[in-house]
């Protein structure tokens, strides 16, 4: 495993590491969820690793290695527009066809990046436990604006309710409403702490966490419309979901996907057994692995 | 310009001398011809060339195996998916399906969703004047869809949701009744190469009248759609159907005789479909040990993501283009008039919404004209 460095547009330095197989054609890029950095996600790319697979694991800007004000962007998808700088630093290293994934808001930061840059080069998307928060019907729970949001968009008094249930609550990202909306009216407040997420367990595994983020980072991960970003998929995807996680149920993914991802793309979804949302990670290796095979094998029938 | 469809993958030319007949079955691939039934009508189906520029079909009544045909080019396409028509030129979606599947709830002269494709159904016999044959295979790449590891069993409005898409694929139209996405799953599930459904059972929510007229008024942005008015266009059709009526010496009540002769036979021509595609056969029977009387299977207080209602008001926010610019633009505040009306027209199902929904989907996903939309 190696750290490297690459400079992006701006000219900041950004990290990621590199464990590179015989094969460094084809490499597998994960984005690490929001808060965490790569170090997090070291077990997810050896596990991939040992099957013979390139990785490659950035730190978002701010985070990890990486040089950056950490949770915050200078504009909403630079995150986006630093994955491509990394994208053509490694196809100007000979990688040639890319995986592209991540886990949580890293997911949903890879599928921004495919609506915005398209899918060339990019053979297959993953996404472990992509948590399709802000729209109000794909929430596994409700938020105080719930009712108010449900009314405004179905002219109809919610009947629902989807109850936060047990502790997961507390591990759960705050959202500070008001500075957001500060925020989404005057351009001047995107770089204010709106969202900041709780600290979990011990000191030192929150240690290199990166809690409080910015309307801008909130932007580059969040996905108003999915429908259109997953029926703009046109490359195989798999998405997995741990049975026991916090933020995203896999009933609901399962619709999304039937719904939105086109009947010509391959797609797949695994629901991970006992799995959360952060112990899917590793989980995710094993159903990943055989999926990838099939990916990289086709990739090469198709080049051939 | 004709020998250009030669390079579509699936299309395939059919030689057939003068004076020849060639059994239709033998058009099919092996997955179709499952039905221990169909041997005894190979006979029945036929198409011969009666000279060098006319072919004779002609369906026995009891072939149960889907079959449209397209006339383009001086060159007889046909084929058992109607998605493959799309490829060899038939890609604009015809509004005239669509407005007399919204208001009566079948089409007349066996249309379909795409423009100048029609359905043949068991009995018929046409003349058609081309020069060549052309069997449509499959001609759009293989559907890999969806494949899905579930830990949990979904809840029934889950199930049943989660397989519109699929269903509304299958038949290649949308739909607006559960009952063909309940026949899709009774078939998945069902053993037999027969599956038996009671007249019964049968969707009762058509023909032309005011409350379905309504509902469906209210959802449409114009009275004018691709050029056609649409009170126009179904006064037009009612009196065709009523004449049709009074020539058949108006022995039995209009109901009825829509039901025979125009609405059970498209019906049954879907359900044929949805059975050949699994390789089995599905009979019509005047009573079988089915219940008739199911709970609607969506509520309004399902999940959101599962609920249809929402959905149908969720899919024109995020919008499919066409619809939410012309066909359907519906505000929250008139989609939600409308699904009242709905519901007190179709006594809890969702005829429009499972209607908008399908339709949405199949243009999203396959490359459709659709004409004309500003209607100018």
């Amino acid at each position: 495993m190696i750290q490297e460095f690459f400079k992006a547009r701006d000219g900041k330095s950004l990290a990621f590491r590199w464990l590179p197989a015989d094969d460094t054609e084809t490499a597998l890029i994960c984005m690490h969820g929001s808060t965490f950095s790569s170090q997090w996600y070291l077990m997810f790319g050896r596990l991939l690793h040992r099957q013979g697979m390139t990785i490659c694991l950035p730190d978002w800007r701010g985070h990890g290695k990486s040089e950056g004000r950490p949770g915050d962007l200078d504009y909403p998808d630079q995150l986006q527009d630093d994955l491509h700088d990394l994208i053509n630093h490694l196809k100007q290293r000979g990688v040639r066809c890319i995986i592209l994934g991540g886990h949580s808001a890293g997911s949903l930061a890879s599928l921004r990046y495919l609506g915005i840059y398209g899918t060339q080069d990019i053979v297959g998307f993953f996404a472990i436990a992509p948590p399709l928060t802000q729209a109000e019907e794909t929430r596994k729970y409700d938020i105080a604006t719930s009712g108010l949001e449900y009314f405004i968009r179905y002219f109809r008094k919610r009947r629902h309710a989807r109850p936060m249930a047990g502790p997961e609550q507390q591990n759960l990202p705050k959202i500070n409403l008001w500075k957001y909306w500060l925020a989404m009216l005057f351009p001047v407040f995107r770089r204010m702490a709106v969202l900041s997420f709780p600290p979990v367990g011990s000191d030192a595994g929150n240690q290199g966490r990166v809690l409080d983020c910015s309307f801008n980072l909130l932007s580059a991960y969040t996905i108003k419309r999915y429908t259109d970003l997953f029926a703009s998929l046109d490359i195989p995807c798999h998405i997995t979901v741990g049975e026991h996680d916090e933020v995203v149920d896999a009933h609901i993914l399962y619709t999304v996907m039937n719904w939105y991802i086109s009947p010509q793309v391959e797609s797949c979804l695994t629901e991970i057994p006992k799995a959360t949302h952060m112990s899917a990670i590793s989980a995710s290796a094993k159903p990943l692995s055989s999926w990838l095979d099939k990916v990289v094998e086709r990739q090469l029938e198709a080049s051939l | 310009m004709k020998q250009m469809v030669y390079d579509i993958p699936g299309v395939e030319s059919v030689t057939l001398a003068v004076g020849a007949e060639l059994s239709l079955l033998n058009l099919y691939p092996a997955k179709y011809k499952k039905s221990e039934a169909i041997p005894l009508v190979d006979h029945d189906s036929v198409i011969q060339r009666s000279d060098r520029n006319s072919f004779h079909i002609k369906l026995g009544k009891s072939f149960s195996l889907p079959l449209y045909h397209f006339l383009f080019n001086e060159q007889l396409y046909m084929g058992r998916s109607l998605s493959s028509f799309i490829s060899v030129g038939a890609d604009k979606v015809d509004p005239h399906y669509l407005i007399e599947l919204e208001y009566f709830g079948f089409p007349t002269e066996r249309k379909s969703l795409l423009k100048n494709v029609h359905m043949l159904f068991p009995g018929d016999e046409v003349m058609i004047k081309a020069e060549e044959l052309i069997w449509l295979d499959e001609t759009l790449p293989e559907q890999p869809g969806l494949h899905a590891t579930l830990v949990k069993p979904q809840a029934k409005g889950g199930v049943v949701y989660n397989l519109l898409p699929k269903v509304a694929a299958d038949l290649f139209s949308p739909f607006d009744h559960v009952f063909f996405v309940e026949i899709s799953q009774q078939l998945q599930a069902n053993k037999d190469s027969v599956l038996e459904i009671s007249k019964d059972s049968l969707p009762k929510n058509f023909g032309l009248n005011k409350e379905r007229a309504d509902v469906f008024n209210g959802a449409h942005k114009s009275n004018v759609v691709e050029g056609v008015d649409l009170k126009e266009y179904t006064d037009q059709i009612n009196d065709l159907i009523k004449s049709s009526w009074e020539a058949s010496g108006s022995k039995e009540s209009v109901g009825c005789y829509l039901a025979e002769q125009f609405y059970y036979p498209f019906i049954l021509f879907q359900l044929n479909t949805l059975a050949a595609g699994t390789g089995k056969e599905i009979r019509i029977v005047e009573s079988a040990n089915q219940e008739n009387s199911v709970a609607p299977v969506f509520s309004l207080d399902d999940a959101p993501i599962v609920n249809v209602y929402e959905s149908f008001q969720r899919v024109f926010f995020y919008g499919n283009k066409w619809l939410s610019r012309v066909w359907f633009f519906i505000p929250p505040m008139i989609s939600a008039k409308i699904i009242k009306r709905q519901q007190r027209y179709s006594g809890g199902e969702q005829h429009i919404c499972i209607y908008a929904l399908t339709l949405d989907y199949l243009l999203r996903f396959y490359p459709l004209k659709v004409g004309n939309v500003i209607g100018d």
